[in-house]
């Protein structure tokens, strides 16, 4: 396990991404920080549609515009405003310093190039190598990733692996260059359960392996658990929850992080936090908002069984209820201590 | 691989066979009587028994299509009801014009209408984009006889620069070249129209795919993506529709040799049925559908090579 209090390789700052649309603005992510530390994986968790896709996205300033643009806050990369490089500088960023993998493993790589020449765009583009060069690194790569027989899997096409093979390449791609930061997209969602498990293990294991900070994004608590060092609970385009995994699991402070872990089927940590709460909030009640038209004060307070006058009225700021844990409700000091 | 090859030439010949049998029926219960037709107002009564006889048309209905169908099988595609010439001399005579006319126009619009296309999709919503759209409604929504009438008043009546009717002599190119132009231009700008407008539409929906955010999102720049990941891709879809173009090709040249006075199968086709030549209809159509088969054919070949995707046992 990392060092947790490593200092920070990706600050996330006030991040606004919105989208026009035809229903109206959507402020897919509104507010946004978060911080990335050496060597962490952070775990990012929410319901579909609360902008998880689109801070990764940011981040990488891969938001298709129109209908997307980034109207506001910082990403520091090493302490450099990444939202201040021109698009070629940023380009320099991409799948070198910072790489991604996509949740569609059957649709991102390309379908008519072989998995080696996929792979050894990246190396000759950032580490200059040459053809030769990069088809070796290519096959390990694909060895690092467990693939049988790279030797011969790195001259077939992706219609020629399963889904989790796919992904494996993926992931092979994005280490390739020795990144700094890895963002990983719900890599396993698209996957059955159990090739989920193998791909889990293969990241956790590179991952400790070779220190890479990780964004890990899923909707999935039990995949935080077992793989994050520290959680970001995002809801409606906004952090409500940041905390390390132990702490969250141990005490979630807001309603909707207890909600998430309510609804976890097997893990023992939840139903101390969440035990009198399991039979009620198997789900989550109510419907993941519509962006379009968010309420005035807390987004959640809709479904939330706390919700008072207040909580409609005023929006909820993050702020730290704990050392190194933070929550956006106004009735979360009331919630800790009951929870302690 | 040639296992799909036979079995595409046998669908082909199944088509066909349908195809002239429907014909072959339709056209004698529709039309009936091409006596008539053919002599005019000079015709008696004997005189019109005389000549049924002497093309089998008073035999019956049944017996008429087997002999067709056997004289098929043996290559002879029985002979014209107006002239008494073999039909199938009379259509290889035309053949060579109607085969330039479409190569050429499928060959111009494939040129002109690829790199448009890219050009519109690449640049989508732009001033550009807009232009060639308007470009390419016009393209598809002028019929093939405006087109053609459109290029003789500017290059014949205007420039006096190309021969308006007629098709040249087929053993002297430069002269077969010159009867071309115009024609070979008119279906080029259709087909130009029609491969810009499909061709903007892959580029489009190729560039909305999920690799191609992986390709962005692993630094490459926006050249590298079009030329590496998305032209050889588009060409896959769009090889496929230009086989279907064939069809297109067809209706339009019959009008543009006609507009042109141009010998070809088309303006042969026109003759025919205005005369109720049974026969010429016929063999005909036997051609358009073997050129149909046999474009679709060379898509299929044309796919092996560009698509790793598909690979024939
Ligand atoms: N290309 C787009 N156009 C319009 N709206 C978008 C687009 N991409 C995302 N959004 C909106 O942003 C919100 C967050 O999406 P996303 O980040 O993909 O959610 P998730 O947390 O499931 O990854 C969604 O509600 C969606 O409506
Ligand atoms: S602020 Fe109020 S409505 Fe929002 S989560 Fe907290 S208690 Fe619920
Ligand atoms: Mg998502």
């Amino acid at each position: 396990m990392s060092d947790i209090s490593a200092a920070p390789i990706l600050e996330v700052e006030n991040l606004r991404t919105h989208f026009t649309t035809r229903a109206g603005l959507v402020p897919a992510v509104d507010g946004v920080s978060c911080t990335l530390r050496r060597g962490e994986v952070l775990g990012v968790v929410g319901e579909s549609g609360c902008g998880k896709s689109v801070t990764a996205l940011s981040i990488l300033r891969l938001i298709p515009d129109p209908p997307g643009r980034i109207v506001g806050g910082e990403i520091r990369f090493r302490g450099t405003n990444l939202l201040d490089l021109t698009e070629e500088q940023m380009r320099s960023i991409r799948g070198n310093e910072i790489s991604m993998i996509f949740q569609e493993p059957m649709t991102s790589l390309h379908p008519i190039m072989t998995i080696g020449s996929q792979l050894t765009e990246t190396l000759m583009l950032h580490r200059g190598l040459s053809a030769s060069g990069a088809w070796d690194r290519a096959v390990e790569m694909l060895r690092l990733v467990r693939i049988p027989e790279p030797e011969r899997r790195v001259s077939e096409y992706p219609h020629q692996m399963s889904g989790g093979m796919r992904q494996r390449v993926m992931i092979a791609m994005a280490l390739s260059c020795d990144p700094k930061i890895l963002i990983a997209d719900e890599p396993t969602t698209a996957l059955d359960v159990t090739i989920q498990a193998q791909i889990l293990t293969l990241m956790r294991e590179l991952q400790e392996k070779l220190g890479t900070a990780t964004m890990l994004i899923t909707h999935d608590m039990g995949v935080v658990a077992e793989t994050a060092h520290r959680v970001a609970v995002m809801y409606a385009g906004k952090i409500v929850e940041e905390a390390s995994v132990q702490d969250l699991f141990a005490a979630p402070c807001h309603p909707y992080t207890r909600g998430l872990l309510a609804s976890i089927p097997r893990l023992e940590a939840s139903s101390v936090a969440a035990g009198a709460e399991r039979a009620r909030l198997k789900e989550i009640p109510g419907l993941v908002p519509s962006l379009v038209n968010l309420p005035r004060g807390c987004a959640f307070a809709p479904r939330c069984t706390y919700a008072s006058e207040r909580c409609r009225r005023e929006q909820p700021v993050l702020e730290a209820i704990r050392p190194d844990h933070r929550t956006a409700c106004w009735e979360a000091s009331q919630l800790a201590t009951e929870a302690a | 691989m040639s296992r799909v090859i036979v079995a595409r030439i046998v669908f082909m010949l199944a088509a066909i066979f349908v195809v002239l049998t429907a014909l072959f029926f339709g056209i004698r219960l529709g039309v009936g009587d091409p006596t008539i037709a053919i002599q005019g107002t000079y015709a008696t009564a004997e005189s019109m028994q005389a000549l049924r006889e002497a093309l089998g048309l008073d035999k019956p209905l049944w017996e008429q299509y087997l002999i067709y169908m056997a004289g098929l099988l043996r290559g002879d595609l029985g002979v014209s009801l107006q002239n008494g010439q073999p039909v199938l001399t009379q259509i290889l005579a035309v053949v060579p014009y109607t085969l330039d006319l479409t190569v050429v126009g499928l060959l111009i619009g494939v040129v002109l209408g690829v790199p448009l296309g890219f050009v519109a999709a690449v640049r989508r919503n732009t001033k550009l984009d807009h232009v060639i759209r308007v470009m390419t409604l016009s393209g598809v929504s002028v019929p093939p006889f405006i087109m053609g009438y459109f290029l003789i008043i500017i290059f014949v009546i205007g420039l006096g620069l190309f021969p308006v009717a007629g098709g040249g002599e087929l053993d002297e190119p430069l002269s077969r070249m010159r009867y071309l132009f115009l024609p070979g231009l008119s279906l080029g700008l259709i087909m130009t129209s029609y491969i810009t407008r499909l061709a903007r539409t892959t580029v489009l929906e190729i560039l909305s795919k999920d690799f191609i955010r992986t390709a962005k999102a692993k630094g490459l720049d926006q050249r590298t993506i079009l030329v590496h990941h998305v032209l050889r891709l588009s060409l896959v879809t769009i090889v496929t529709l230009v086989g279907l173009y064939a069809t297109i090709t067809i209706g339009s040249s019959v009008v543009i040799e006609t507009v042109f006075s141009r010998p070809g199968v088309g303006r042969l086709i026109v003759g025919a049925v205005a005369q109720s030549d049974y026969m010429v209809v016929q063999g005909t159509i036997i051609f358009y559908a073997a050129f149909v088969g046999i474009v679709n054919l060379l898509v299929d070949l044309t796919y092996t090579i560009i698509d790793p995707r598909i690979r024939y046992e």
